[in-house]
């Protein structure tokens, strides 16, 4: 911030609140007159037309208080004006907001199903949002770029707190026989090599870019069109009277978003069993740690049909199904999967 | 813009006195007065007397905010904003790189041009166009209800830490007959949700999952995302007009759209692969309906109801060349990139649309492009 007063008595100071410049305090031995307000300006310093910034005056004791409608932007110049004449310049800090980092990107294998559907990009801080896809190229084989492989939309899907984005892989293109699918192939293909590099131009919300480029390699197998069957994971049960975690692993990696969520533990009463929930080997287990010990009896794994692995596939129905044939798939909301604990 | 300020600051302060010793009944029932805590602004609509719905992806909540523009204007004065993205951005005191325009409707009483705009660090942001000046339209102080969509009866999946879970990014809203209609869309399954929400807001949601045969595609697409859509009554009885990616246009009773229900459409068009719908509008002229439909890679459509009305079938066989197109007969008008489309009142629409030299204008089309 500089401020250069006009006399002695006049000061200009941006307001920053969370690391936003939220207003700006004026201070002058004008401030006392009637009106004031209508008679001070803020314009953003740039070639071509000045205009008013859209805000609010108000005075508070010795200061006029300009609060803009968003905040002002960091590294740009503004003007405060009084009757047309220039009060002072200002110019809003960049601040010492950190780098954001790219801290994973999901599934974390490195050999995934061709018909892979979606894929996770967890930040460490609130990214901007809207133009994902500029940031980010698939090139398969050290030569292709490949193009069309994200679905692009709008709102895009990022979670509350603007720190992770899904993006699906375009699913008419997944699906067999689809017209999109025919004419331009699978997005991704089996038995090719493939890198997603990630440009560190993506910035955090506080217009900071990531610190370096990150690259992703994987390599693609045959598609899976199984749905995942709790009936074939392993649960290791702890034993009771201690906070040992209970582990289930899936024998297949799974949604990561989805298992997080879609899977909880209930007692013998059928109550939720409060704990953490920690996902690991590559997605292909769960591990939950109770806050209490464990007691004796039975319990039950409660599975969400919705529950997904890397392709789309539910517990109830695969991605790609043939709606022609019959009776393939169930309509069961809830899949239970008991246990004892001695 | 300070005039425009201290206006709605009296307007707010007489509010506040009135809202001490008078309920809010009528549409404007369980209103209250306050600053809503809006975190992202992803679709807008008009309901009656100058109630504004804000979709809120981020909050999953729908906002209604009176703005008090509720004065009748029978015809528009024509609209032309050179660069309404720059125009914006200096507005608002940033660069037109920090701007991203994410709704743009027309008061259908006032006539006067609403557009919500989030900046890169996710400030949003809720505009008036007036002409060629843009006013802000205060968010603290104002007359406000909202309903969140996150816990919808029956929906009471919540993961171990006791926090809702299944967000939803907000893809469009609508209001027909007494309802907000919103359709979203889940940042984990490929699903979609469409929401009916009896408005005043009470504690009643109504949520359907809707099935599409997509003929592009050669199986069910279940669940497929609703990008934009709107409602309307065709042949006596009221449908949702909805368009998915890869556009097919596909027709759902409204009066099947029930709590849990499952509703199969019927696809009266496929008007293209590789496009995705943006925008659509009805629009009339010589007392015969047409709509409008933007798209981000075609140009815009126009099918009159009629033929819509005509159309009896269901396409549920593929379109077999590619990009091709099926069923109801539609017109491809001589307007390409067009990113946003309202009416603007009985002859006239608006258009918001990416010119060949990179601008963003928003101007008004005369009903002879009808």
């Amino acid at each position: 911030m500089r401020c250069q007063p006009t006399d002695e008595r006049s000061s200009v100071t941006v307001v920053s609140k969370n690391g936003k410049a939220v207003a700006v305090a004026i201070r002058g031995s004008f401030v006392k007159d009637e009106g004031i307000s209508m008679q001070l300006k803020v314009q953003l310093i740039k070639p071509g037309e000045r205009l008013p910034v859209l805000g609010n005056f108000r005075k508070e004791g010795n200061e006029v208080i300009f609060e803009p409608v968003v905040p002002l932007t960091k590294g740009l110049r503004y003007e405060v004006l009084l009757n047309d004449t220039l009060l002072s310049e200002i110019e809003v800090p960049l601040g010492d907001s950190g780098s954001p980092a790219l801290l994973s990107i999901y599934p974390s294998q490195d050999t995934l199903p061709e018909n892979l559907l979606k894929m996770y990009f967890e930040f460490s801080e609130p990214m901007v949002e809207g133009s994902s896809l500029q940031h980010l190229t698939l090139i398969r084989n050290d030569r292709d770029t490949m193009r069309g492989t994200f679905l692009d939309l709008q709102p895009e899907l990022w979670n509350s707190d603007g720190t992770v984005l899904t993006l699906w892989l375009d699913p008419g293109r997944i699906k067999r026989d689809l017209i999109p699918n025919k004419e331009l192939g699978n997005p991704l293909k089996q038995g090719e090599r493939y890198a997603l590099h990630v440009n560190k131009s993506w910035q955090s919300k506080n217009g900071v870019p990531l610190t370096k480029n990150h690259s992703k390699t994987f390599v693609t197998i045959n598609r899976d069109e199984e749905s995942p069957d709790p009936v074939m994971w392993k649960v290791s049960v702890p034993s009771s009277n201690n906070k040992q975690s209970l582990e289930i692993q899936f024998q297949q990696p799974l949604d990561y978003s989805l298992v997080k969520e879609c899977i909880t533990i209930l007692n013998s009463n059928g109550d939720v069993v409060s704990g953490k929930v920690l996902i690991a080997d590559e997605e292909k287990t769960l591990r939950f740690v109770p806050d209490d010990p464990w007691t004796k009896g039975t319990f039950a794994l409660r599975i969400e049909s919705r529950l997904e692995d890397l392709a789309g596939n539910n517990l109830n129905r695969p991605f790609d199904r043939d709606v022609n044939k019959k009776n393939e798939g169930t309509t069961q909301e809830i899949f239970k999967k008991e246990f004892e604990i001695q | 813009m300070k005039k425009i300020y201290f206006f709605l600051t009296l307007v707010a302060a007489g509010a506040l006195i009135l809202a001490n010793t008078n309920r809010h009944s009528g549409v404007r029932e369980g209103f209250v007065l306050g600053s809503p805590e809006i975190k992202s602004i992803s679709a807008l609509t008009f309901g009656p007397d100058g109630i504004l719905f804000i979709g809120d992806s981020k909050s999953a909540t729908v906002f209604a905010l009176d703005t008090k523009d509720n004065q009748k204007v029978e015809k528009a004065s024509p609209v032309d904003v050179k660069q309404f993205d720059q125009k914006i951005a200096t507005a608002l005191g940033t660069e037109v790189k920090n701007v991203t325009i994410q709704d743009l409707i027309v008061n259908p009483l006032s006539k006067k041009i609403y557009c919500a705009v989030q900046l890169n660090d996710g400030t949003p942001a809720l505009l008036k166009v007036e002409g060629a000046k843009i006013e802000a339209v205060s968010l603290k102080d104002v007359s406000f209800s909202k309903v969140e969509l996150m816990n919808v009866p029956g929906e009471e999946a919540k993961d171990q830490r006791g926090r809702p879970t299944r967000p939803l990014a907000i893809s469009d809203i609508g209001f027909f007959e007494g309802k907000v209609l919103v359709s979203g869309l889940s940042n984990q399954e490929f699903s979609s949700t469409f929401r009916s929400i009896p408005f005043p807001f009470t504690k009643t949601q109504n949520q359907s999952s809707l099935e599409i045969y997509h003929a592009a595609h050669k199986q069910f697409e279940t669940y497929a995302p609703i990008r934009t859509f709107t409602a309307s009554e065709i042949n006596g009885k009221k449908y949702l007009i909805a368009s998915f990616t890869c556009t097919p246009l596909v027709l759902f009773p409204l009066d099947e759209l029930k709590p849990g229900t499952h509703v199969k459409g019927r696809t009266i068009a496929e008007m293209g692969a590789g496009n995705s719908p943006l925008d659509m509008v009805t629009m009339t002229k010589n007392g015969e309906s047409m709509l409008l439909m933007s798209n981000s890679s075609r140009p815009v459509f126009k099918v009159k109801y009629k033929t819509i009305e005509e159309f009896q079938g269901s396409l549920t066989t593929p379109v077999e060349e590619s990009f091709g197109t099926a069923g109801v007969h539609f017109v491809s008008l001589p307007i390409v990139n067009v990113l946003q489309l309202d009416k603007l009142d009985e002859t006239q629409f608006v258009l918001l649309q990416r010119k060949p030299n990179g601008d963003l204008d928003l101007f008004t089309a005369p009903d002879w492009f009808l």
